[in-house]
Order: structure tokens, then C-alpha cells, then sequence
């Protein structure tokens, strides 16, 4: 039986993993954001995958936490990347305003049962994934300084 | 046409300029000895023999961007070349590098050379990778940002974000061109606030 696709609400928020070589950094290498390199697709790859923290229970925090465990657990993280986080609504904004038909849905996948798929955004689109990753992935943690729960 | 000389390039002429300093014959030789299409050793990742470790491919992808640097180093400072090599081994450290990704290409690392040749910039980016292997550099002041993104073939793809006189929305613009376009297509936004502070 096919499920249903539910879109994420607006008021939600969403965490993606981005590595070392993908933040956005200064000649001394202190860290800034995410580069627009780090909302790309790979070859094959029709959606850009997220994770989202409001499936978990609890106080926002650790919702968080509980998010970051869960995709510590499903993807080879590293010290030195980043988790940055976005508000749906926002996202779908900045998308609106470039006539992008941004889709942002949950889609389970073992083993993270709050994966999320964003798809139809134009990913080739440098200025736009420049604009997300300022105005709506600009909330970061290194993954380092996140506690192991 | 080749126009050797000092300052900018004339707008909307269709030249190449070599500044001055720049005319020697090794710098000529590596802008125009270098194959602008897809050598050998920027096969992707699956065209590669996987067997090959990622530790190796690593040491031969930051091998072949220092012998390229190597053959102008004359230009670069001795602090610039360090800080270059620097975090060209942090960006490719194995503790942090994605095994999905690929090193940095030869041939997108001879565009960023060749950019940052031509840019002359007193103030070093910070740099990152494209998943297919492709330089990226950021320059980021305050709110004022600036990304490039190196491709085989002197093609460059940027975009940036500044707030003019530091008030009131930032304006944002982008752009696909040839590096030895760049500093032409970034004229109008003041591109010493990210180059030279």
C-alpha cells in the first residue's frame, strides 16, 4: 500500500549534516555557515536528504538532540562537520520567490525514520542554494561541540 | 589578442590580459601549455580503480596541485603558498573527508591558480570542495560574501551577497564566466572589500 506523503509544516524546522570540506570558511579557518556546495546533489540523486528534529518528542532542545543522534546514526558524521539547521517556512520562501516548487515532505528510511526528502529545487541553481544556505541553514553546530546522548 | 600591460582590462574587449609582471615565459607557458579539457587524471570517481585506497587518491590529487603551484610559485608569497598548502591538506584531511566525494581535480585546481594569479588578492579565502571535486573559495567579510567555484576549463561560477553602504538589504547578484573575465564581471560590486580590506 503506498503511504501518503505528508509535507512538513511551515513552523517546522529540519537539520542536514554538511562535512569539513563543505563549511564556509576564513583564512583562518574559523567557520562562517555552510558553503552552497553543501545543498548539492550528487550524480543519481533526486532529492536532497534532511532530517526532521519536530518528529521527536519533547522540550526543542532535545528534539535536537534526539535529530542529531538519529543522523549520527544513519551516516558517517565527522568531528569537524556541521549540523545546521532550517525553518521549513523559510525555506519555502526563498524558494517561492525564485518560482521554485520546493517540495520538503517526511520519507522514512531505514534506519532514520525522520529523513526527509527536499525535492524540486533547481540544485544547479549556485545563487539559490547561496540564498538557503545564508537565510535559512544559517543556525550551525559543529558536531564536535554537540553532547552524545 | 594578448594585451600586456598594467590595470584593467578595456571593458567589452574581447583580450587576454597579462599584467606586466605576469609576461614572464613560465607564466605563459602554464596558462597556455595547460590542456583546458578534461585530462586523464580528472576521471570520475567511477571510472577510477576503486581499489585504490582514498588515502592514495588524496596524496595524488594535493601532489599534483602543488606541482602545479610549484611551476608559479615565483608569484605567490612564501605566506600565501603556506597558507595555500595548509588548508589544501585540511580541506582533503582523511579523518573528515567524505568517501562519497572526490578529491580535488588537477584541472580545477589550475583554474583557481590561474584566478588567483589574475585576482592578485592580498587576502587569502577560505577554501572547500564541490562533491565532484571542484575548488571552492569564499571570502566572507561581515555580511559581504563572495563564493567562487573553480571548473576544469577556466570557467568560474560565483555568486555574492553585500549590503551597499552598510545599511538597507543586501543586494545579491551571480554570474558563469571565464577566469580571466573576473575581475570584469566583479568591477561594479567593489571587489576589494572581500580582495584587499
Amino acid at each position: 500500500m503506498v503511504q501518503p506523503v505528508k509535507p512538513l509544516a511551515d513552523e517546522h524546522h529540519v537539520i542536514r549534516y554538511a562535512p569539513w570540506s563543505k563549511l564556509r570558511k576564513d583564512e583562518d579557518e574559523n567557520v562562517h555557515g555552510l558553503l552552497p556546495q553543501a545543498l548539492e546533489l550528487r550524480p543519481g540523486e533526486e532529492y536532497l536528504s534532511v532530517t526532521w528534529i519536530e518528529f521527536f518528542e519533547g522540550e526543542p532542545h532535545e528534539q535536537y538532540l534526539c535529530a542529531v543522534s538519529t543522523l549520527r546514526s544513519s551516516i558517517d558524521t565527522r568531528p569537524k562537520g556541521a549540523m545546521a539547521k532550517a525553518n521549513v517556512g523559510k525555506m519555502r520562501d526563498i524558494c517561492r520567490q525564485r518560482s521554485a516548487p520546493i517540495r520538503i515532505v517526511h520519507e522514512p528510511e531505514d534506519p532514520n525514520e525522520a529523513h526527509a526528502a527536499i525535492r524540486r529545487v533547481p540544485f544547479d541553481n549556485m545563487d539559490l542554494l547561496d540564498r538557503l544556505v545564508t537565510e535559512a541553514f544559517f543556525e550551525f553546530d559543529l558536531n564536535k561541540n554537540i553532547p552524545v546522548t | 589578442m594578448r594585451i600586456v600591460g598594467s590595470g584593467k582590462a578595456p571593458s567589452g574587449a574581447a583580450t587576454t590580459f597579462v599584467p606586466a609582471e605576469w609576461a614572464s615565459s613560465d607564466i605563459q607557458r602554464f596558462f597556455s601549455g595547460v590542456p583546458a579539457s578534461v585530462s586523464a587524471q580528472d576521471q570520475p570517481q567511477s571510472t577510477i580503480n576503486k581499489a585504490a585506497s582514498l588515502e592514495k587518491r588524496i596524496f595524488e590529487a594535493l601532489a599534483a596541485a602543488k606541482i602545479s603551484t610549484a611551476s608559479v610559485a615565483m608569484h605567490l608569497s612564501t605566506e600565501w603558498r603556506q597558507k595555500l598548502f595548509r588548508q589544501l591538506d585540511s580541506v582533503h584531511d582523511i579523518d573528515e573527508f567524505d568517501k562519497d566525494d572526490s578529491p580535488v581535480l588537477p584541472s580545477s585546481f589550475r583554474t583557481f591558480l590561474r584566478t588567483t594569479l589574475l585576482i592578485n588578492p592580498r587576502r587569502m579565502p577560505g577554501l572547500g570542495l564541490s562533491s565532484g571535486g571542484n575548488m571552492v573559495a569564499a571570502w566572507t567579510k561581515d555580511s559581504d560574501r563572495l563564493t567562487i567555484e573553480f571548473f576544469p576549463g577556466d570557467r568560474l561560477i560565483w555568486t555574492l551577497s553585500y549590503v551597499p553602504e552598510n545599511e538597507g538589504p543586501p543586494e545579491r547578484a551571480a554570474g558563469e564566466n571565464s577566469a580571466e573575465r573576473i575581475l570584469e564581471v566583479l568591477a561594479p560590486y567593489m571587489p576589494d572589500r572581500w580582495f584587499n580590506p
